[in-house]
C-alpha cells in the first residue's frame, strides 16, 4: 500500500513536471525557430549508434557497418565539410583534391578528384568508411564495395537530401547528437532568412555560371532553388539543368541583378560584354560576385550560400 | 581550259542565284531567334536606323529589340557567314592543292594549335585579350598561326620536301598538341566542359569586336585564294605539267598553304572548331560546278556561307532557349544531305 502511494506521488510529479514543460516550450513556440527545435527534440532521442548499424543512404542503399569508423575517406567538398561539422576532423584520413574546407581538409591526404577517386591510394590508407558522391562515382563506388570497403553515397540534390545526408553520417559514426543540432541549426537559419524576403517583391536574377557561352543554372539546380528561397526569381527557369543559354534571351528577359563566381566570370568580364550593356542588372551596378565554394555546394554552410544570395537579392532586409 | 561563253553566263546566273539566297538566308536568320520578335518588326528594327530607307518604318521599338537584332543577331549572322565562306574556301584550295578528297581546313594542325591556345586561356582563366576580342579567341588565333609555321618548318626541313612530308608533319604535331589539350584537360576538370564546348564549336558570344579580326583577314584571305584559281588548276593536273604550264610550283603551293591556314586560324578562333563545313561543301559545289577551280572556288566560298548561317539559326532556335554547339548541327545536317548527293551522282563524286 505504501509502496503504491509512493508510486503514484512519482508519478504526479512526473506529471507537472511534463506539463510544465510542455507548457514552457509552448511559449517560447511564438518564436518560430525555437518551435522546430522543440519539434526535433521530441521527435528523436539521439541515441548513440551501437554497432553493428545498418543505414539507408540517400541513394537508397543498404549500408552496414561492423564499428565506429575511425578512419574515413571523403571523396566530395560537402561530405568532408559535414564530417568536419560532425566533430569527426580527426578521422578522415583521405579527401578529394577539391576538399579545401575547413582549413585543416587541405593537410588530408589527397585521393584523387571529383571524377577520378583513386582506388589504389584509398584501400591504402585501409578506410573503414568511404563517403562518396552519387551517380558520378558509381565505377568507384563498385570497386570500393568489392574490395569490402562500406561506401555511402550521396548525391544531394537539394535539401531534403543534405539534411537525409547528414542523418545518414551521424547514425553511421555515432555522432547523431551532432547531426540533429546541424539539421537543426540549417533549418532555423534557413527558415528565417526566407521569412525575411518571403513577403518582399521578387527581383529578376541570372546566374553566371560560365560567361564563355553564357551558361547558366536552370530550373532544377540548386542554385535556381537559392534563388528562389532568397526572394528572387531565376530568369533561366524556363530551361532545365546547366544549359548554354541564349543571350538574347537573357536582354529580352531584362535581369534586374546578375550574380557570378570568380571563376565564371569577374564582374568587370561581364560590364564589358557590350551585348548586355542595356539590361537593368549592368546599367544599376547590380553585378555581384560571391564565393563558388561556398554557393555550389550543398553541405554544412547552405545557410550561408543562402544569406549571401538574399543579401545581394535583397540587400534592403539586411543591414 | 577556256570557259566558253553559254557557259560563263550559265555559271554566270548561277553566282547570282547563290548570292540572292545568302542575301535571302541573312534576313531569314535575323529574323529568327530566341528573343519573342516578330518578323516584320524584326525587319522593321533592321531597316529603321538605315539613312533615307529608315524614314519608312514609324514604329518605335524597344530598347532591348534594338539591341538584340544590331548587336546580338547581325553580328552573329555575318560571323558565321564570314566563318563559313573562310572553311569553305580554305577547304577547297587545300583538296586541290594536296590533290586529296580528304583534305580539309584542318589538316596542318591548325585546328590542334587553336583548340591549344584556347584550352590555355581558358584554364588560366585569360578571359579578355585586346580589342573587346575574348581571350580565348586571341589565344587561339596566335596557337593556330605559331602550329601552321612550326608545321611548315619541320615539314620543308628535308631537301626533297614534298606535300607528304608537310601533311605528316601535320598529323604528328596536331596529335602531339591534342593529347597536352586532353592532358591539360585531366587536371582542369572543372573546366573541362568549356574546352569541349569550345572545340565543338559555336556563335552564342559573337559580337561586333568578334569581326574586327575574322572578317578582314578571311575576306582579303579568300579574295588571294580566288586570284590564284587557275594555278590551282594547274597544280590539280600534277607539278611537271604546272611547271611547264610556266608556273612556280613551290611558291604558289607556299602561299596557298599559309593563306588558307591564316583564314582557318581566324575561323576557328572565332568560333571554335566546326567541322564538315570545309571538308563537304568543296564536294557538294563540285558536284554543281565540276572541278574548274574559277568556278569552283567562288561557288564554294558563297555556299559555305550559306549553310553556316542556316546551321548556326537551327542552333540557336532548334531548342530555344538553350544553345546547340554549331559543330553538331552542321555534321547532323550536313553528313547525312552529302551522302545522299553521293548516291544520287555517284559517277560524278569526285573529280577534283
Amino acid at each position: 500500500m505504501r509502496k503504491n502511494r509512493l508510486i503514484l506521488l512519482i508519478l504526479t510529479i512526473a506529471m507537472v513536471v511534463t506539463i510544465i514543460g510542455c507548457s514552457n516550450q509552448q511559449g517560447a513556440g511564438q518564436n518560430s525557430s525555437n518551435n522546430i527545435s522543440a519539434l526535433q527534440d521530441e521527435q528523436s532521442q539521439p541515441a548513440s549508434s551501437t554497432y553493428p548499424v545498418t543505414v539507408t543512404d540517400v541513394k537508397e542503399r543498404n549500408v552496414t557497418l561492423e564499428k565506429k569508423p575511425e578512419k574515413i575517406v571523403s571523396l566530395t567538398p560537402s561530405n568532408t565539410e559535414i564530417l568536419f561539422a560532425l566533430g569527426l576532423g580527426d578521422s578522415i584520413v583521405g579527401v578529394d583534391k577539391y576538399s579545401n574546407y575547413p582549413e585543416q581538409a587541405n593537410s588530408i591526404k589527397k585521393v584523387g578528384d571529383f571524377n577520378g577517386p583513386n582506388i589504389e591510394l584509398i584501400a591504402e590508407l585501409k578506410p573503414d568508411l568511404v563517403v562518396a558522391g552519387g551517380d558520378i562515382q558509381e565505377d568507384a563506388i563498385k570497386k570500393l564495395e568489392n574490395l569490402g570497403i562500406p561506401v555511402i553515397s550521396s548525391e544531394a540534390g537539394g535539401l531534403e537530401d543534405l539534411y537525409k545526408n547528414i542523418d545518414v553520417l551521424g547514425k553511421a559514426t555515432d555522432t547523431q547528437q551532432e547531426a540533429q543540432e546541424l539539421i537543426t541549426k540549417l533549418k532555423n537559419n534557413i527558415q528565417s532568412i526566407a521569412q525575411k524576403v518571403a513577403s518582399l517583391n521578387k527581383p529578376k536574377v541570372y546566374f553566371n555560371v560560365d560567361i564563355n557561352g553564357f551558361y547558366t543554372a536552370g530550373k532544377g539546380t540548386f542554385i535556381s532553388q537559392l534563388i528562389e528561397m532568397a526572394g528572387g526569381k531565376n530568369v533561366a527557369d524556363d530551361v532545365e539543368g546547366w544549359p548554354q543559354y541564349s543571350v538574347e534571351k537573357i536582354i529580352e528577359k531584362n535581369p534586374d541583378i546578375i550574380i557570378t563566381t570568380e571563376h565564371a566570370g569577374t564582374i568587370d568580364d561581364i560590364k564589358k560584354i557590350s551585348a548586355l550593356k542595356n539590361i537593368n542588372a549592368v546599367k544599376d551596378g547590380k553585378i555581384y560576385s560571391l564565393d563558388a565554394d561556398i554557393i555550389n555546394r550543398i553541405g554544412p554552410r547552405v545557410d550561408q550560400a543562402l544569406e549571401g544570395m538574399a543579401k545581394v537579392i535583397h540587400p534592403e532586409v539586411f543591414k | 581550259m577556256p570557259i566558253n561563253t553559254k557557259n560563263r553566263i550559265a555559271f554566270g546566273a548561277y553566282i547570282i542565284i547563290l548570292l540572292i539566297i545568302l542575301f535571302i538566308s541573312i534576313l531569314f536568320a535575323i529574323s529568327l531567334g530566341a528573343a519573342d520578335i516578330n518578323m516584320e518588326d524584326a525587319f522593321g528594327i533592321l531597316i529603321k536606323p538605315v539613312p533615307f530607307i529608315g524614314r519608312i518604318i514609324n514604329a518605335n521599338y524597344d530598347e532591348s529589340y534594338f539591341s538584340i537584332i544590331w548587336d546580338i543577331r547581325l553580328p552573329r549572322v555575318l560571323l558565321a557567314a564570314v566563318v563559313g565562306m573562310g572553311l569553305a574556301a580554305a577547304g577547297t584550295s587545300f583538296q586541290g592543292l594536296l590533290r586529296n578528297p580528304m583534305a580539309d581546313p584542318y589538316v596542318l594542325g591548325v585546328s590542334s594549335g587553336a583548340s591549344f591556345g584556347a584550352t590555355l586561356a581558358i584554364v588560366s582563366g585569360l578571359s579578355s585579350g585586346f580589342i573587346g576580342l575574348a581571350g580565348s579567341t586571341v589565344a587561339a588565333f596566335m596557337g593556330a598561326i605559331t602550329t601552321m609555321a612550326a608545321v611548315y618548318t619541320l615539314g620543308n626541313a628535308g631537301k626533297h620536301s614534298s606535300m607528304v612530308t608537310l601533311l605528316l608533319a601535320g598529323i604528328a604535331i596536331s596529335s602531339f598538341l591534342s593529347a597536352i589539350v586532353s592532358f591539360i584537360m585531366v587536371f582542369n576538370h572543372d573546366k573541362l566542359e568549356s574546352i569541349v564546348l569550345w572545340t565543338m564549336g559555336s556563335f552564342a558570344t559573337a559580337s561586333w569586336s568578334s569581326l574586327y579580326l575574322s572578317f578582314p583577314i578571311i575576306l582579303i584571305g579568300s579574295i588571294i585564294l580566288l586570284t590564284m584559281a587557275r594555278e590551282m588548276n594547274a597544280l590539280l593536273m600534277g607539278d611537271e605539267s604546272a611547271m611547264h604550264l610556266g608556273i612556280d610550283v613551290s611558291r604558289v603551293r607556299k602561299l596557298l598553304l599559309i593563306v588558307g591556314s591564316i583564314i582557318t586560324a581566324a575561323a576557328v578562333s572565332a568560333s571554335g572548331i566546326i567541322g564538315f563545313v570545309g571538308l563537304i561543301i568543296p564536294h557538294v559545289v563540285r558536284i554543281f560546278t565540276g572541278p574548274d577551280h574559277r568556278r569552283l572556288l567562288p561557288a564554294a566560298s558563297i555556299s559555305g556561307a550559306i549553310f553556316m548561317i542556316i546551321s548556326d539559326t537551327l542552333a540557336r532556335t532548334l531548342v530555344a532557349p538553350i544553345e546547340i554547339p554549331v559543330g553538331i548541327i552542321t555534321s547532323l545536317v550536313g553528313g547525312p544531305f552529302f551522302l545522299y548527293l553521293l548516291v544520287r551522282n555517284r559517277k560524278q563524286a569526285y573529280k577534283g
